[in-house]
């Protein structure tokens, strides 16, 4: 069985690490900020370390509600959506993930697209 | 989408002029580009004194690396912040910096990018920097023992060779001396014993050069150990007179004076042996730069009670007097007055730091008052205990007296080296003894069974077995009630020859070169306390 990408570069440490540096990106982008303005970003975080660590192979900790149902209200935009998408990618290369293992996690993202978009 | 305005031009930048003083009073770097061809337009001091560059026309692209150049340009196209993290050594440290870049509009068609850095002094940073530290210490830590390891090898090997050194020096040297103490024995003409003097004198000196070096390196290594005896200084500053006396040539123009306080003096606990090395040092010294006028040693008693008495020596001269500054330097090892004192006096230049240290040992210093062309004072003084036995001593020495022919003694010499045995028997020939010989251990234990041997002279180190393991195999076949003299003659001046001889069973030992009287007495000693 090979390892999964999750205990491939270090586990929860890892990618709360991601998860934190990537949402500092998000609250310093002005265009995405906007969006978290009442959100508990601790919460938050929390939630989305679980989320990936699960997607990535590692325990299944997600305890979140559905995602189209989350996401919803906020009326998410497709150039929205690529551009924390660009910021997950930059995240996971500053943490050191490897190219080719950055794009099967982005285009796992990308297939939940339909699910968190909601507006044009 | 934000869209980056093109009319920025360089020349636009002028109303920056002013910044640099109001940037250079902040704590943090800062770096302010033109945010298209992420040129440098201003730099604080903070950041100069970080990444210190000649700044002319450079952009970003010269001071971080492409990765981060690269977000850099991305962030701004998205119109975001971009933080990120760099290590720079500053000073003597290595430094985490956070930076953050990012836009800031002056009006609708200008913009810079505005680079912050301050240095990351989160506990966890310090926490790792401290963590980082505590590794290179026990690095440096193993360094510096490992240095001290060789340090103190290369050290062990020097102190070998001058233990080797003196050993291989002495054994000709006690060839030399000892045909010279023959040599008087002979019908001599005066210009005869005129030159025979002249060779012993040399030859004395030459032994006394080794002594200093050989001392010397002990001191160094801290292996020198005083041994305290009852002691008559009264008798032990007639002694450093005597000694020193010899060695003048002319005493017209030149007086050697004692000098007593007291008229008896308490007998004192000292290491004698070393006592006398300072003094004779001192005196010597003395006589070496007085050319007229007077050399005197006085013992002066400053207090005594029960149990301690505080004793003074000084060596007062009238001679070339030595300059304020250079005083200091007196003690100091290989160092004489000046360069050509070596030429002009000879000399190691280890005696007065050898006096030095030895009196150090005794808890006291030696203390110099000198003016040139009147003379010089050394001085120290001594608190020493009394010794409580004031008259047994001498009830020793009085019997020691009592034996002085060995007619009806034999001596078993043993030595590998035919001059030393020749040597040996030279010094012997007036006692009237029966001298019986050996040229190693083997033949030593025969010569044991055969006859019976009063005194054994044994040399250390021998071919076929050695001293240490005859004197064991003697001991052994020695009856109970039987104990023969066995004392070692050695070249070795080391502690531990010392110390070997006496495990091995031996009674005391002898270092060659040797005065033939020095033998005669110790055997007489020797024989008179059995």
């Amino acid at each position: 069985m090979s390892t999964t990408l999750y205990d491939k570069y270090g586990g929860f440490e890892t990618f709360s690490a991601v998860v934190r540096n990537f949402y500092q990106k998000i609250l310093d982008s002005e265009e995405l900020a906007p969006y978290f303005d009442n959100v508990n970003m601790e919460k938050l975080m929390s939630h989305q370390t679980n989320f990936i660590s699960t997607a990535l192979g590692g325990p299944d900790n997600y305890t979140g509600i559905d995602l189209k149902k989350a996401h919803a209200p906020y009326k998410i935009t497709v150039p929205h959506f690529q551009e924390v998408a660009e910021l997950l990618d930059e995240s996971l290369d500053e943490a050191g993930v490897e190219q080719e293992d950055i794009k099967s996690i982005i285009s796992l993202i990308a297939s939940l697209m339909d699910q968190i978009v909601s507006s044009e | 989408m934000y869209q980056v305005n093109n009319s920025i031009k360089l020349e636009n930048h002028s109303k920056l002029t002013h910044l640099p003083e109001l940037l250079n009073d902040l704590d943090q770097a800062l770096l302010i580009c033109h945010c298209e061809t992420l040129k440098i337009i201003e730099q604080n001091k903070v950041f100069s004194n970080w990444y210190p560059i000649e700044l002319e026309h450079t952009s970003l692209d010269d001071i971080f690396d492409n990765d981060i150049v690269r977000r850099i340009k991305n962030a701004i196209s998205k119109k975001r912040k971009y933080r990120f993290k760099v290590e720079q050594v500053i000073g003597p440290r290595l430094e985490y910096i956070d930076f953050n870049s990012k836009l800031i509009s002056i009006n609708e068609n200008q913009s810079f990018l505005l680079i912050q850095g301050s240095i990351n002094s989160t506990e966890a940073q310090l926490t790792k920097i401290i963590h980082d530290h505590s590794i290179i210490a026990e690095k440096n830590k193993t360094l510096i023992e490992q240095a001290i390891d060789k340090v103190n090898a290369a050290n062990k090997v020097k102190s070998m060779f001058l233990a080797s050194m003196s050993h291989e020096l002495r054994t000709p040297l006690n060839g030399i001396l000892g045909m010279v103490q023959q040599f008087y024995k002979t019908l001599l003409t005066p210009q005869q014993t005129d030159l025979i003097k002249t060779i012993e004198s040399s030859g004395d000196q030459l032994l006394a050069i080794i002594n200093q070096v050989l001392d010397f390196s002990k001191i160094e290594e801290n292996k020198i150990e005083l041994h305290n005896i009852s002691t008559d200084l009264k008798k032990l500053v007639v002694d450093v007179i005597s000694i020193c006396s010899r060695s003048v040539e002319s005493i017209d123009k030149l007086e050697i004076k004692t000098f007593f306080t007291e008229q008896d003096y308490p007998k004192v606990l000292v290491d004698d042996t070393r006592l006398k090395q300072v003094l004779i040092n001192l005196v010597s010294n003395a006589l070496k730069f007085t050319k007229q006028g007077s050399v005197e040693l006085k013992l002066s008693l400053l207090s005594a009670c029960n149990n301690n008495c505080q004793l003074e020596f000084s060596v007062t001269d009238t001679g070339i007097g030595i300059e304020q500054e250079k005083i200091a330097e007196l003690f100091k090892p290989f160092t004489q007055y000046d360069s050509s004192t070596t030429k002009n006096y000879g000399g190691t230049g280890l005696g007065l730091s050898i006096s030095h240290q030895l009196i150090k040992l005794m808890n006291s210093s030696i203390d110099v008052t000198s003016t040139v062309n009147h003379g010089s004072k050394f001085s120290f003084k001594l608190t020493l205990p009394i010794s409580e036995q004031q008259k047994a001593t001498e009830l020793i020495q009085h019997s020691v007296l009592e034996i002085s022919s060995l007619e009806d003694k034999t001596i078993l010499i043993v030595d590998d080296n035919r001059i030393n045995r020749k040597i040996v028997s030279f010094a012997l020939d007036c006692s009237k003894a029966n001298i019986l010989i050996a040229e190693n251990g083997l033949e030593a234990i025969e010569q044991f069974e055969k006859n019976h041997v009063d005194i054994i002279l044994m040399d250390c180190l021998m071919p076929i077995m050695d001293g240490y393991d005859a004197t064991k195999k003697i001991r052994e076949l020695e009856s109970s009630e039987r104990h023969t003299l066995i004392f070692a003659l050695t070249a070795s001046a080391s502690n531990e020859v010392g110390e070997l001889c006496i495990a091995a069973g031996m009674d005391d030992i002898m270092l060659k070169p040797f005065k033939f009287e020095t033998l005669l007495k110790k055997i007489n000693q020797g024989l008179a306390s059995k």
